[in-house]
């Protein structure tokens, strides 16, 4: 089962454009407002919002780092002076 | 602000600022520098080449960095442009966007009513980090490239514009795009782990 079965809040394309500018740090005070605003009253975007939050935060916190190889640096360092 | 990459100036450092510059503004970023590398060829020896490269071109050019400018951004664009360059040709892999003729669409506003997902919000606090980096992973490598550059390192779109070389609209509908998709790899996970 979907949290979202069915999309009916009618601003749904507009809040989802200004929730990823949110999350970005890229929206607007006007579009912030109107964004949280919105989700005091809109359970479907504001699930949407917890969503996308938590994605982000995977993303941030999980994905895998990739240990440098011990002599890059090195290599690098000789490269130039050398 | 990376203004450094925006308008070729010209500042000649002495041999002694030079290395100050590499080893202070430069160095410190080798970590996240290698983690894209890696990200774009799945390679280590690849990933270290490009790593290595970018270094030394960074040096080579090192006059057309001003201080106190994003150095990081710099890097970034510099190894792109190499992975595009050299690395792409080498594996034969197309040198040029590949979605470009379908960047019109994503640009569509009709794009924007794919965010729909059936992923639960359960789901992703059961998912491990093997599960992230493999949905991550199996984007292709231009919607790849702006999650990584957007949530993996925190540049803003003008940044990121500029790393890519992409307009700013461009930026947004292909990071709408890529998390469309990563949503669905996600889903799809979430389903195999007896979400439904």
């Amino acid at each position: 089962m979907s949290d979202y079965p069915d999309c009916r809040c009618k601003d749904f394309e507009k809040c989802l454009r200004i929730l990823n500018l949110i999350l970005d740090n890229e929206a607007s005070h006007d579009e912030e407002s109107f964004f949280y605003d919105h989700i005091e009253k809109c359970m479907i975007c504001f699930g949407h919002y917890n969503l996308e939050c938590q994605i982000r935060q995977l993303l941030k916190t999980k994905v895998i780092k990739e240990p440098v190889p011990s002599t890059l640096f090195s290599e690098i360092k000789s490269k130039i002076v050398g | 602000m990376i203004q450094a990459i925006d308008i070729p100036t010209s500042t000649t450092y002495s041999d002694a600022k030079k290395a100050q510059v590499f080893g202070e503004e430069f160095m410190p970023h080798i970590d996240s520098m290698y983690n894209f590398a890696y990200r774009l060829t799945f390679d280590e020896d690849e990933a270290k080449d490009l790593v290595q490269d970018t270094y030394l071109k960074a040096y080579r050019f090192i006059n057309s960095f001003q201080e106190g400018t994003n150095s990081k951004a710099w890097l970034y664009r510099i190894l792109k442009n190499s992975f595009i360059n050299d690395y792409r040709k080498k594996s034969k892999q197309p040198s040029k966007v590949d979605y470009q003729e379908v960047e019109q669409f994503y640009n569509s506003e009709d794009t924007l009513s794919e965010a729909t997902t059936d992923l639960r919000l359960e789901a992703t606090k059961d998912m491990i980090g093997d599960e992230i980096t493999n949905a991550l992973n199996s984007l292709a490598i231009d919607f790849r490239t702006v999650i990584i550059l957007c949530d993996l390192e925190g540049f803003t779109y003008e940044e990121m514009a500029k790393i890519l070389d992409i307009p700013i609209g461009t930026v947004r509908s292909r990071l709408h795009r890529a998390r469309n998709l990563l949503r669905e790899k996600l889903s799809s996970y979430a389903h195999s782990m007896g979400y439904n």
